[in-house]
């Protein structure tokens, strides 16, 4: 079991930048200030849907303070952004799609002078009937957001006759599933600084999770090249995957480039809500069969996706969710049909889960109403139909084998709170409205991005004249703690001391290609890169070592401080310093590597090669009054391999698992006609760690197959995708009601005092 | 850089009167264009939210003297209306008396919010969550217009009733009765202390801390040794409804004894007469049923201990 400052089995390590973000102390991008900086400001659509009419700017330009206002007739490149396919406006030419589409930009001297000009501006509009469901959408007769219509991408995979296999099952069950479209609600809103340099170059200082692919999409906008772009990205106030696609920068960039002067962006966290990306809402129906003995016979599953008004992530998120809507189980029969749909309702995108959690909501709540019609514990239920480790993945393509299905199953049987479900649901006879309940769900989840999307990786190892060991990644560090994750993996292999060791990451002046920091893949890309660059630069400085020094090089070894030599009997000593290796010779040492996250060899769109398995089981307990749930303990088992960093793995769990309970119990950000309700964190509720229960167990599982060659799996997703429908599980236990729709609505939970009072007494006579 | 901002958005005026006529006098001279403030924590929300624009004059009520310091007095504890809400939480008198006004208090948004927000600002707002405990301890308010000054009960004054609040009117203190009904007993001390005085304080929100109220209720009211109810008040909020008391269920349970037949009327009776809230995140109809089943499982508890 992994806990709390565990330091025998495990290298607990406090990471480097915790004081600092602790404290408050730490400098955030959104924090910089330089000299001659101009503040800027974005006006968004007035309206969710409507034709451009006319836009004025004269009088915001003859405003005091003003430096510039910019249209989309200063766009020199591109006028459009967009992660897959550049379809969202940098600025709108005679069209909005939604609340938060851009339409001009101001700098000004303060950000009161450029909020002033912003009111100055003036916007013709004629509106466009209202898209605010993706099913009316759908429609023939509903407005087209786009030229190629309202469906953004559609998804279908196939196995069998799930058709005629129904009529061969002993018990089906159909339901229908919506999940809320919930906000990253990140500390540090969308921002940053943008420095025009000498020769028209430009350094954008703001966060993402992917520099190089902002300094692309930014290249492409300005029509500059790749190179006269510098993005330093890190650190980050939290992401979840909301800052992937570029949110501010274009028009930083863009005023920056027009004014010669260093402009300042900061969103406030209204405008945050307005423009950014939610995760995206789905309605999920689900009919699924079982037959005598209770075995998975089929399950059709037809998935639509509200993906707003713009692409951005939208077919890799809806590819994801078909992945995982048939849940890690055998069945022979199968239909999945997705489609992802353009509307008004501001923008989906990536989010933490990427349509696993969805999809897993529905599904494993499918296995819960089985398990019941066929008479069976839940959990046994899931056993018997769980795939085995060489069969193919969920979209029939070949896949790492891996045995970690049945090790987080176990993991659950065995746990404390799995062992409260049988014991009494009252808490108290004193408040006998108070019920308690137990539930547990499992997944497994694919890590990179999938067969079909590029997914480089990457990294380069160095000793620097200063004598580091620098290690260079384009990753970000948006809280997960990577740069301790980085530190650990170094210090194991080198064995040496934190001080020798240098990371560089977020900045693409500085690093190489490593890819995105998303979809779980940072932490195997640095083990597969520092598996082949460790080595090299190893035998490399001892190689140099033992030349300088006279010692036969099979006796030296790296260590804290330098290269140590290990007689045959005799105590170790240190040899020579890494700065003294540097400075053997002219040249850095440095090592370079290139590769693919690892896919699957057979061609299927989307589907992943390795996979991580996770199980939670949790109790609650659901106050019948107010219908009010509150979580009492939970138990989490990751089956990713070693923990490399055992406190970020926690950290990530833990923090997984508390956002998955706002997505359960809170969190919906909600639209009316467009236009966004919970406009703050006053309405729009996360948990706070009143809310979070301290009866955790973590049960890492950190065995590999044998010769495993990717190392570590990431678990930056896994904690957050199976809360949900554990949760569900156990309000079912404890109340008896199934759940739907999330964020599960009190209404549904809570009775009358008088039936409440009179239910619980007829329990205790029967009991 | 200097610059001219000549049609740039004016901050407004702030003027920190000493008294609190003065204070009443500088809003009627300059009426919709000024507002009081005290903490400022609400206003400032408003302001941001759109809800009401910020205004030209600030009249802040920090410095007013008559706002200030909690009192003991004969039969009432007086909680400046310029007191914050922290200060009220760690005050003495209030301890002793005002047990269910700190229960209410400790559940009121945040602590560096509760160090700025005055008792004043939260019954101002007509919503705040310490207006059912203050109706529930039958609190009075003394008002402050122009040179007069007059008491009413704080229901009056929060339901509007006839004279009762104008809007140019300050709050000044609030009255809390210094009696047996209002000194801090939880329903567990009744039977060690025999004593019939009880008191309870709930409020429902969308988490466990720092949030809006869906519900909120309160009740005090004594057990005489044969189990009658007497002097019973109930009250009930939430949302954006002004908190009210609920007179039709009192007479029911007043004179009367606990019995689950009583309990079943009591909760259709709130049921069918609270008006409650309704919004985005709660129906009415969800906020009758909290607020009936909280106020009778409460009861009930009683009726079982
Ligand atoms: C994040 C957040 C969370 C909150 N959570 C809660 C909560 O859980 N429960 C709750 O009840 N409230 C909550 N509030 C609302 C508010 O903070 C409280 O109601 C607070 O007590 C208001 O006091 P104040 O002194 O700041 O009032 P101010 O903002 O100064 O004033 C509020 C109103 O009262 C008027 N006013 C102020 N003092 C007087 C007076 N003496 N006489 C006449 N009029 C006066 C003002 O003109 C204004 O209209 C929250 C606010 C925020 C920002």
């Amino acid at each position: 079991m992994l806990t709390r400052g565990e330091r025998t089995a495990h290298k607990w390590r406090g990471r480097p930048d915790g004081p600092a973000k602790v404290s408050g102390s730490l400098t955030y991008l959104t924090d910089l200030s330089v000299p001659g900086m101009l503040y800027g400001k974005v006006l968004r659509s007035a309206v969710p849907h409507a034709f451009i009419l006319d836009i004025r700017t004269a009088k915001a330009e003859r405003a005091p303070g003003v430096r510039a206002v910019l249209t989309h007739k200063d766009v020199p490149g591109l006028n459009r952004f967009g992660i897959v396919n550049p379809d969202q406006p940098v600025f709108c030419e005679d069209r909005v799609r939604y609340i938060g589409d851009a339409i001009a930009a101001v700098a000004a001297d303060t950000k009161e002078a450029a909020e002033y000009a912003l009111s100055l501006i003036e916007v013709d509009y004629e509106p466009i009937p209202l898209v605010d469901d993706p099913e009316k959408a759908l429609q023939p007769d509903a407005p087209l957001l786009h030229p190629g219509g309202n469906v953004l991408h559609r998804t279908s995979y196939r196995k069998g006759d799930p058709d005629e296999a129904f009529g061969s099952c002993v018990h089906v069950v159909e339901e229908t599933y919506w999940t809320p479209r919930q906000m990253h609600a990140y500390m540090e809103t969308e921002g940053g600084v943008f420095v025009p340099e000498e020769e028209g170059g430009l350094t954008v200082y703001a966060a993402t999770q992917h520099g190089f692919k902002d300094r692309m999409q930014l290249a492409r906008i300005l029509a500059v090249s790749e190179e006269s772009i510098r993005v330093v990205s890190s650190p980050i106030g939290g992401s979840f995957g909301g800052k992937d696609e570029l949110n501010v920068q274009p028009y930083g960039a863009l005023l920056a480039l027009k004014t010669g002067n260093p402009v300042k962006l900061h969103n406030s966290r209204r405008e945050s809500v307005r423009a950014g990306l939610k995760r995206h809402p789905m309605k999920l129906v689900m009919k699924t069969g079982i037959d005598a003995e209770g075995r998975l016979v089929a399950h059709r599953a037809e998935i639509i996706a509200d993906t707003g008004a713009y692409s951005t992530l939208g077919a890799p998120v809806l590819n994801f969710a078909t992945e995982h809507a048939m849940g890690p189980y055998r069945i022979p029969h199968i239909a999945v049909e997705g489609v992802s749909v353009f509307t008004n309702n501001g923008v989906s995108g990536e989010f933490r889960g990427f349509g696993g959690n969805q999809a897993i909501f529905a599904v494993e709540s499918q296995m819960n109403r089985l398990a019941e019609l066929a008479g069976m514990d839940p959990w046994q239920f899931r056993r018997l139909n769980l795939r085995e480790a060489a069969d193919p993945g969920p979209l029939g393509q070949r896949i790492l084998p891996t045995d970690c299905l049945p090790a987080v199953w176990r993991s659950v049987a065995d746990s404390e709170v799995w062992s409260r479900r049988r014991s009494s649901r009252l808490r108290d006879a004193s408040e006998p409205w108070v019920k308690r309940g137990v539930g547990a769900a499992l997944a497994m989840h694919g890590s990179g991005l999938g067969y079909g999307i590029p997914d480089p990786g990457g990294g380069r190892l160095s000793l620097t004249r200063e004598g580091k060991l620098e290690a260079a990644f384009s990753f970000e560090e948006f809280g997960q703690g990577v740069i301790a994750t980085l530190e650990l993996m170094l210090m194991e292999r080198f064995r040496c001391s934190a001080d020798d060791l240098s990371i560089v990451i977020g900045d693409t002046a500085k690093v190489p290609h490593s890819g995105s920091s998303t979809a779980s893949r940072s932490t195997t890309i640095a083990h597969m890169a520092l598996s082949k660059l460790h080595p090299q630069l190893s035998a490399r400085m001892i190689g140099l070592a033992a030349k300088a020094t006279g010692k036969p090089a099979p006796l030296l070894s790296t260590g804290p401080g330098g290269i140590w030599l290990q007689p045959e009997n005799g105590k170790a000593e240190r040899l020579i310093t890494y700065k003294e290796v540097a400075l053997l010779q002219e040249e850095e040492l440095a090592y370079e590597t290139e590769f693919h996250f690892p896919v699957s060899p057979d061609p299927v769109i989307g589907g992943h090669y390795l996979y991580t398995c996770a199980a939670v089981a949790v109790e609650v307990e659901v106050n019948t009054l107010t219908g009010a749930i509150k979580l009492l303990g939970k138990h989490h088992a990751v089956a990713a391999g070693p923990a490399v960093n055992p406190m970020g793995y926690i950290g990530q769990i833990e923090g997984g698992s508390v956002m998955a309970q706002g997505f359960t119990l809170s969190e919906d950000a909600l639209l009316q006609d467009g236009h966004y309700k919970t406009e703050n964190l006053d309405t729009y509720i996360i948990p706070t760690i009143r809310d979070v229960t301290e009866d955790v167990t973590l049960h890492a599982i950190e065995e590999l197959p044998q010769d495993d060659p990717y190392g570590p799996r990431g678990i930056g997703e896994v904690g957050s995708v199976a809360l949900a429908p554990a949760i569900a599980l156990a309000v079912h236990d404890a109340v008896g009601s199934w759940i739907t729709r999330l964020p599960i609505r009190r209404e549904e939970l809570m009775g009358a005092f008088p039936g409440i009072l009179k239910r619980s007494c007829k329990g205790a006579d029967d009991s | 850089m200097a610059m001219e901002m000549t049609n740039a958005p004016k901050y407004p005026e702030v003027w920190q009167p000493a008294a609190a006529e003065e204070a009443w006098l500088l809003k009627r001279k300059w009426g919709e264009a000024a507002c009081y403030v005290s903490g400022g924590t609400l206003l400032r929300t408003q302001w941001e939210n759109g809800v009401k624009p910020p205004p030209l004059h600030i009249i802040s009520l920090e410095s007013v003297h008559e706002l200030q310091g909690v009192q003991l007095t004969e039969g009432h504890v007086s909680v400046g209306a310029a007191v914050t809400l922290n200060e009220c939480r760690s005050n003495g008198a209030l301890q002793r008396y005002g047990g269910l006004l700190i229960e209410a208090i400790e559940q009121i948004a945040a602590p560096s919010i509760r160090y700025l927000a005055t008792i004043g600002g939260n019954i101002s707002s007509l919503v705040g969550d310490s207006i059912p405990a203050l109706m529930a301890m039958d609190a009075k308010l003394l008002i402050v217009r122009g040179p007069a000054r007059h008491t009413v009960p704080i229901r009056d004054w929060v339901q509007g009733a006839e004279g009762a609040r104008e809007p140019d009117d300050i709050i000044g203190r609030v009255l809390i009765p210094a009696s047996a009904s209002a000194s801090p007993l939880t329903e567990h001390d009744i039977h060690a202390q025999h004593d019939e005085w009880f008191q309870f304080y709930e409020k429902v929100g969308r988490r466990e801390a720092f949030t809006p109220s869906l519900v909120t209720i309160a009740g005090v009211g004594r057990l005489s040794e044969d189990g009658v109810m007497q002097e019973i008040r109930l009250s009930a909020g939430g949302g954006a409804a002004l908190p009210d008391r609920l007179p039709e269920a009192e007479k029911a349970l007043s004179g009367s004894r606990l019995s689950e037949a009583m309990l079943s009327l009591i909760h259709q009776t709130i049921n069918s007469q609270y008006r409650a809230a309704e919004d985005l995140f709660a129906g009415s109809e969800y906020r009758k049923e909290a607020s009936a089943n909280l106020i009778t499982s409460r009861l009930w508890k009683l009726m079982k201990s």
